[in-house]
């Protein structure tokens, strides 16, 4: 997309978001109508994303407040497909934030080129709202993965951001980490040598607050909610799950 | 206003219509008067690099910016020796950030090739060594400078918190604008950063 003028377009931008914010509804085509035609299609996808948000932020349930809707309203103008994803991604954000938080799945139910889209979606997830975990021990003392004392406590490594990289040592690990990766967003592995598997629960995220868990082995033992997780059985949880690995419990926080 | 105010008040008039048209011999009066307080200047703000900071050379390509800059007429808007004085000190505190950070650079890669000492890394990575001073002095003057250039409190507002690692969304929720507003913002913020960090022709 091309880049706006902050001195012109600016201020029709500012007009269109301030009438907004004051629930005014202001009348998208009106909007776009007196700017320079060379930048009428990005302007007018901009606002159809303002306006979406808008919609959800002030509850406004009486229209359309899709993505789906806006591409269907700007039918008229050449949007590129570059319009559409970021509408789609926008929606999601923004009912993630503000609205009924819909998992990757239900956002491309029913589109084509899933595939591509849901590492858009996965991205867009993560990026706008991570999640960190962390390891405690039973009395609740906070791990520290950096000290040695704690490692050999409880021998693990967590890759403590969602799609973000981990510092691997090991050439084995790091090739199995990459067998997972490609499935999964999170991956929770050992680091002592005599392991049988070095990645023994996996996370992947749905939403901005599900999971599905993935344990992988029968060591160390996994409890979520008071429940053994089966091996190799997809088993959904929430960010507020008690998680239980072992002697000790792994907890999410989210850092908006 | 006595004689002698007077009639140093009439000389930076003239200094400054010179200034304005670019005129070589106003140009090089400036030059004579002022390049020496830059040199001490860029100095005194370079005074934590580890080498003592090439404050010669930071006012040297300041003057050439400023010369360049009125040749092409640049300067109309300068008034008086106060808007004088603020735009030579305002040019030379950015080059004594981009000679800073080329200093930092410098020092860096000699120090890569210099490194047979065993203890050098453990050094490092106990203390705070002059180079993580030196860089965290340029990210804060990069910092304040991006402040002081940012034209409004939103923009400023979105730089400190992204800093604080807040995401787009809180961002937009906690200023009561737009995701796409904040967005549109951090393009301005990044075209900013971009003007204060980017070498000019001369360097």
């Amino acid at each position: 997309m091309i880049e706006f003028d902050d001195s012109t377009d600016g201020e029709v931008w500012r007009q269109f978001e301030s009438a907004w914010k004051r629930g005014k509804r202001p009348c998208l085509w009106d909007a776009v109508s007196e700017v320079n035609p060379a930048i009428r299609t990005d302007l007018a996808a901009e606002f159809a994303m303002i306006e979406l948000e808008w919609r959800w932020r002030l509850d406004i349930s009486d229209e359309p407040r899709t993505a789906a809707h806006f591409i269907q309203l700007l039918s008229p103008l050449s949007l590129q497909p570059e319009h559409f994803v970021s509408m789609l991604e926008h929606e999601f954000i923004v009912r993630s934030q503000w609205g009924d938080a819909p998992t990757i799945d239900q956002m491309l139910d029913g589109l084509p080129a899933q595939n591509q889209l849901r590492d858009i979606l996965q991205v867009g997830l993560n990026e706008n709202f991570p999640i960190h975990c962390r390891l405690r021990s039973d009395e609740s003392n906070e791990l520290d993965e950096n000290e040695d004392d704690n490692e050999q406590v409880f021998p693990l490594n967590i890759h403590t951001q969602f799609k973000q990289s981990v510092k691997i040592e090991s050439a084995e690990t790091d090739a199995e980490l990459q067998r997972h990766g490609l499935t999964t967003t999170c991956v929770l592995f050992s680091t002592t040598p005599e392991a049988k598997n070095v990645v023994f629960l996996e996370l992947q995220r749905l939403s901005i607050n599900r999971l599905n868990l993935y344990a992988r082995s029968q060591e160390p033992i996994c409890l979520l909610d008071g429940r053994l997780l089966n091996v190799d059985v997809e088993t959904p949880a929430s960010l507020t799950s008690q998680l239980r690995i072992g002697d000790h419990f792994l907890k999410f926080h989210r850092h908006f | 206003m006595n004689n002698e105010d007077k009639s140093r008040s009439d000389d930076y008039a003239a200094l400054i219509a010179g200034v304005q048209r670019g005129d070589p011999q106003a140009l090089s009066e400036i030059f004579e008067r002022y390049f020496s307080q830059l040199v001490a200047y860029a100095q005194r703000r370079m005074v934590h690099n580890p080498m003592g900071g090439d404050g010669e050379g930071a006012a040297a390509s300041a003057m050439r910016s400023f010369i360049r800059c009125a040749t092409l007429g640049r300067f109309c808007h300068l008034q008086s020796r106060e808007d004088l004085v603020r735009m030579l000190l305002k040019i030379v505190v950015r080059k004594a950030i981009k000679y800073s950070k080329r200093d930092a650079v410098y020092r860096h890669v000699s120090n890569l090739t210099d490194s047979d000492s065993s203890n050098r890394l453990a050094d490092e990575k106990l203390f705070p060594t002059p180079d993580v001073a030196q860089q965290a002095l340029i990210v804060q003057e990069t910092l304040e400078l991006l402040l002081t250039r940012l034209r409004n409190d939103i923009l400023r507002s979105i730089v400190l918190m992204q800093l604080e690692g807040y995401a787009t969304p809180h961002i937009a929720q906690s200023l009561d604008i737009s995701t796409r507003s904040v967005r549109y913002n951090l393009k301005q913020i990044r075209q900013t950063m971009k003007s204060i960090t980017e070498p000019d022709d001369d360097d």
